[in-house]
């Protein structure tokens, strides 16, 4: 996963600097954004939490003959194993002379070592001193400026009780770093329909994030004032933020915990607002952190006393009742972690989180509700480990939620050798487990699910690749629309055809089947099985240096006891990147969809301005096309143009409730100015 | 296989019930044939899971040994003792003879036990093999006696055929049956590392039973196996059954130590998962595999294997 996103970022940004060839990888890892947003449901995402680093490397190379374990495992397309037989190479030859030295250390090859070349360099075994002077001309400055609206007039905008502010999302960010050891920024965000300024919003903005961070100064591992995000172990106890799960690459279904990062995303839930320390000594990392924020919810008020009903999650505050939600119930978060280092290759943690919201925690009435947590407070406390024997990677967690129910995944990544790996993993989150900053692997959640993953890639020869996966999950108790205890499965498998350099071709076929309500109640609704699969073919390549296509065609079938839909979806894109000194890119798709039903509806990566994304749900029967246009002023100023529009072929209106237009077509642009010293 | 899943649906249904006391006076005079009360869950269980499991082991000629479990059932490649109720085809790669025997303990549900044996040896320019198997208990049974032949046509290409007597009892009340039925297998190996497979079984149609023209099932296989590198097989087969729809298998074998073999396997047959060990010391061998079902749950087999010459390596 980590090195799909690098490669994303070499995709939409580097190419700028004439890097080219690396674009046809970010296939992959827009792959990987697909399935969070087939499984989640979500269509946008700030990638900046996750792409920052990745920049930041690309600007400041590591040198891989001083950078220890955990700055090579910084290195975003390094797995487990090639990390551990870098720094064994190195340990037995010495100093690394030339890169191409390193197709002879096990697990590189040409390629890997092509898409790695921009992010690291063959430097001394100088030590770094960390001086004033040092900070102030080898910091970085980055900020950005983005707006964006709909250009259509939406319903919501209208009404009496419709959405408050106006339409456009407004969006600036900065962000001040030196190496890996400071970082300093803030994010401020309006979405659209979100009032700018008024009571209570002091700077106008209704999302305001800032941090200041240190790293690795003597003892000093992390430190974090203002808001960050934690992450430890598997996600089974505390992982805010986003992370990747089933996908393609089967090493994806093991976390490797970054522990305490600063937090740039305009993503208005997943952080903690606070402070947070961690020490090293030797083998030892201890780490603390508390978060005191208040949270969206909806509060009831029963025989006079406020209780919380929901967590709004949306971060949307654009009408009256989300702004009634808005900051509704006080939380704290306070939170330990120790990690120890038994050698080289082994090392296990224990976690422990306390949290407490200001209000107690109404219990829903229908039945799959039973388990949710009512108390004000809550602690869970897990264990962590991973040990590496031979070429076989084991890795897990086991939380317990006093006082109500435990958790437990555990897993093993093998890699055979010539490009073949496996990976295996189970879990178990018991129905009474509820840690709310738990973020595993999982079907559904951290919480009433059982299930066994198997995947696979392969690197048949030189030009054909298989990855594939299993994956078979039930659910012990209830759940939303499902009232029965069920079970399913998703699975995959992909042939990809590389026969040259510059092209790819590649074949899908993915599968899910899950239990749900029919749609007719007898005396209660029985539960019956629905299934969505889909077929992909998809090639991509480079008709010249500065012209590269891809095309897509994906069907799906959607079944569901005597209801079959099906949906289809083309696309092209063109992206045109003249080589430097022209200073432009252009990227073009234009998309044909046709679907029966929403439940046959299609996700595809869209290209966005730089640290955001785009995954839509194309549903219905209509064309859509958009245009990202980049150009790079000065070598300190870049500004990104970004115009979408869909137009419906079977509806007079599109959208629905407050998003509602009166007309077929929906168009979106956006600007973005990015300012880097 | 949506019977299949009908059949796994009354089995959860009746293992649910079993949960219920049936001892309760309630229950009692209810059913006032006390004898039926006790038998009912117990064998529409029994004979849900032996049709259920028996459509995946006895009936087409496959899965039968430990390792073949353990692979998911993706054995017709396999070139062993086991060959011919795997894919007999597979004897015309066997030099030496060889005896196995299995066992299976299916869903660890009492009466859903899997015995094999197998005898395979060469003779003339091929090889000769008999097999039994047979699962079930007094109320129902299964079992399969086979006669096979294979040897190859050429370096890359063999062909086998083999007589399967499936006797089926079902009682109290309602008989046996024996009745023969025919497969034929065949082999290709393109070149070292790639092995196809292809096996029709039944191809006659063969009745059952002139009641509702019930007949043995007709399947279809095909299968692939790649080596991958010196320690590693992939194998991967679909089959295709007249009545149901296609399932497909995958499976790895990794060779850990010399000695020890490490297996997974997973099956779409009812979604299942399987995992074995294996041990190959001189001329013994042992496999030992654990395969869990999604709504089944767990069942365990073991396989014992004895090969009477140390030369020629069976694959």
């Amino acid at each position: 996963m980590r090195w799909a996103l690098a490669i994303l970022l070499l995709a939409c940004v580097v190419s700028s600097s004439g890097q080219h060839s690396n674009a046809l990888e970010g296939a992959s890892v827009e792959q990987m954004l697909e399935f969070i947003a087939e499984t989640l449901e979500e269509e946008e995402f700030d990638l900046s939490t996750l792409l920052d680093q990745v920049q930041y490397l690309y600007d400041h190379p590591i040198n891989i003959n001083r950078a220890d374990r955990l700055q090579l495992q910084s290195l975003p397309f390094l797995d487990d194993f090639q990390v551990q037989a870098l720094l064994d190479h190195r340990t037995t030859t010495g100093r690394i002379l030339t890169m191409y030295e390193l197709q002879g250390v096990e697990g590189f090859d040409l390629r890997q070592i092509e898409i790695m070349a921009p992010f690291v360099r063959l430097g001394a075994s100088e030590a770094g001193v960390l001086n004033w002077g040092r900070v102030k001309s080898e910091g970085t400055h980055e900020a950005i400026l983005r707006a964006d609206r709909f250009l259509e007039r939406q319903r919501g905008y209208e009404m009496e009780n419709g959405y408050v502010g106006s339409p456009e999302r407004l969006y600036t960010r900065y962000r001040f770093r030196y190496a890996d050891h400071i970082s300093a920024g803030f994010t401020l965000e309006k979405d659209a329909g979100e009032p700018f300024g008024g009571p209570g919003v002091p700077l106008g903005f209704d999302h305001q994030s800032g941090h200041v961070y240190v790293s690795n100064v003597g003892h000093l591992h992390q430190l974090a004032v203002g808001d960050f995000q934690a992450q430890f172990g598997q996600g089974l106890t505390q992982w805010s933020g986003m992370a990747f799960g089933r996908s393609g690459d089967v090493k994806s279904i093991k976390r490797s915990a970054r522990g305490i990062v600063p937090f740039t995303s305009a993503e208005e839930n997943a952080f903690l607002r606070g402070g947070a320390l961690s020490l090293r000594f030797n083998a030892l990392d201890v780490t603390t952190f508390m978060s005191r924020k208040r949270v969206d919810a909806s509060v009831d008020t029963i025989h006079g006393e406020p209780m919380l009903r929901t967590f709004q999650r949306s971060g949307l505050h654009a009408t009256r009742s989300q702004l009634a939600s808005k900051d509704a119930v006080g939380e704290t978060i306070l939170g330990g972690h120790a990690r120890y280092r038994l050698s080289s290759r082994a090392e296990m943690g224990l976690t422990s989180v306390y949290t407490e919201y200001a209000l107690p925690t109404l219990l829903g009435p229908k039945p799959y509700q039973r388990f949710n947590f009512t108390s004000r407070s809550l602690l869970v406390s897990g264990f962590d480990y991973q040990c590496m024997l031979r070429n076989f990677l084991l890795f897990g967690e086991s939380s317990v939620h006093w006082g109500a129910g435990s958790a437990t995944v555990n897993g093993v990544l093998v890699s055979l050798g010539k490009g073949l790996g496996i990976s295996l993993l189970h879990r178990y989150y018991a129905p009474s487990y509820q840690a709310p900053m738990a973020n595993p692997i999982a079907e559904t959640g951290a919480s009433n699910e059982r299930g066994v993953y198997m995947g696979m890639n392969a690197k048949l020869n030189g030009k054909w690749t298989f990855n594939g996966y299993v994956d078979l999950f039930s659910f012990p108790w209830l759940r939303y629309r499902v009232d029965a205890p069920s079970d399913g499965m998703e699975g995959m498998a992909q042939l990809t055809f590389r026969p040259t350099y510059a092209w790819s071709i590649y074949g899908r076929v993915r599968m899910e089947k899950k239990g749900i309500n029919a749609s007719e109640a007898l005396v209660t609704y029985p539960v019956t099985e629905q299934s969505k699969t889909s077929y992909r073919l998809h090639w991509q390549g480079e008709i010249s240096e500065s012209l590269s296509i891809r095309t897509r065609i994906e069907w799906a079938v959607y079944a569901r006891s005597e209801q079959v839909d099906h949906g289809l979806l083309l696309y092209q894109d063109v992206l045109w990147k003249p080589p430097f000194p022209a200073k432009y890119g252009v990227k073009l798709r234009v998309v044909v969809f046709d679907t029966e039903d929403y439940s046959a509806r299609l996700y595809a990566y869209e290209h966005d301005v730089l640290y955001a994304s785009s995954i839509p749900a194309y549903h219905g029967r209509g064309i859509r096309f958009y245009l990202v246009f980049n150009h790079s002023l000065r070598k300190w100023c870049a500004v990104s143009m970004r115009i979408a529009q869909t137009y419906y072929s079977d509806r007079l209106s599109n959208g629905s409730g407050l998003n509602e237009v009166a007309l077929p077509t929906r168009t979106q642009v956006k600007v973005q100015i990015r300012l880097k010293l | 296989m949506k019977a299949i899943c009908a059949l796994v649906d009354i089995a959860k249904c009746t293992k649910g019930l079993c949960e219920i006391p049936f001892q309760h006076s309630l229950s009692r005079s209810y059913f006032s044939d006390v004898k039926t009360t006790e038998l009912r869950p117990r064998f529409i269980i029994i004979a849900c899971v032996v049709f259920f499991s028996s459509a995946a082991t006895a009936d087409g000629g496959e899965k039968v040994g430990a390792r073949s479990m353990a692979l998911g059932g993706a054995s017709l490649t396999m070139a062993d003792g086991w060959s011919g109720a795997n894919n007999v085809a597979g004897l015309g790669h066997l030099h030496a003879t060889e005896i196995g025997a299995a066992y299976a303990h299916h869903f660890f549900l009492p009466g859903v036990l899997n015995a094999s044996f197998a005898l395979a040896f060469p003779l003339g320019g091929g090889a000769f093999a008999l097999n039994a198997t047979s699962i079930g208990y007094q109320g129902y049974s299964n079992s399969h006696f086979g006669v096979g032949y294979g040897r190859s046509l050429s370096d890359v290409f063999a062909l086998g055929a083999q007589i399967n007597g499936i006797h089926l009892n079902i009682g109290p009340g309602y008989g046996s049956r024996t009745i023969l039925v025919g497969c034929i297998g065949a082999l290709f190996s393109p070149n070292e590392q790639l092995r196809l497979g292809v096996l029709v079984y039944n191809p006659t149609r063969t009745k059952m039973s002139a009641f509702a023209d019930e007949r043995v099932p007709t399947r279809f296989s095909l299968g692939a196996a790649q080596q991958y590198g010196e320690k590693v097989t992939l194998l991967v087969q679909v089959d295709k059954d007249l009545q149901y729809p296609l399932h497909v298998s995958a499976g790895l074998e990794y060779q850990l130590l010399d000695q020890l073999f490490l297996r997974m396997g997973v099956s779409t047959l009812n979604r299942s998962f399987a995992f074995g060990i294996g041990f190959k010391r001189g001329t013994w061998a042992i496999d030992l595999t654990e395969r869990w079902d999604q709504r089944l749950g767990f069942g365990a087999a073991c396989s014992f294997g004895y090969r009477f010459s140390r030369k020629g390596r069976s694959s």
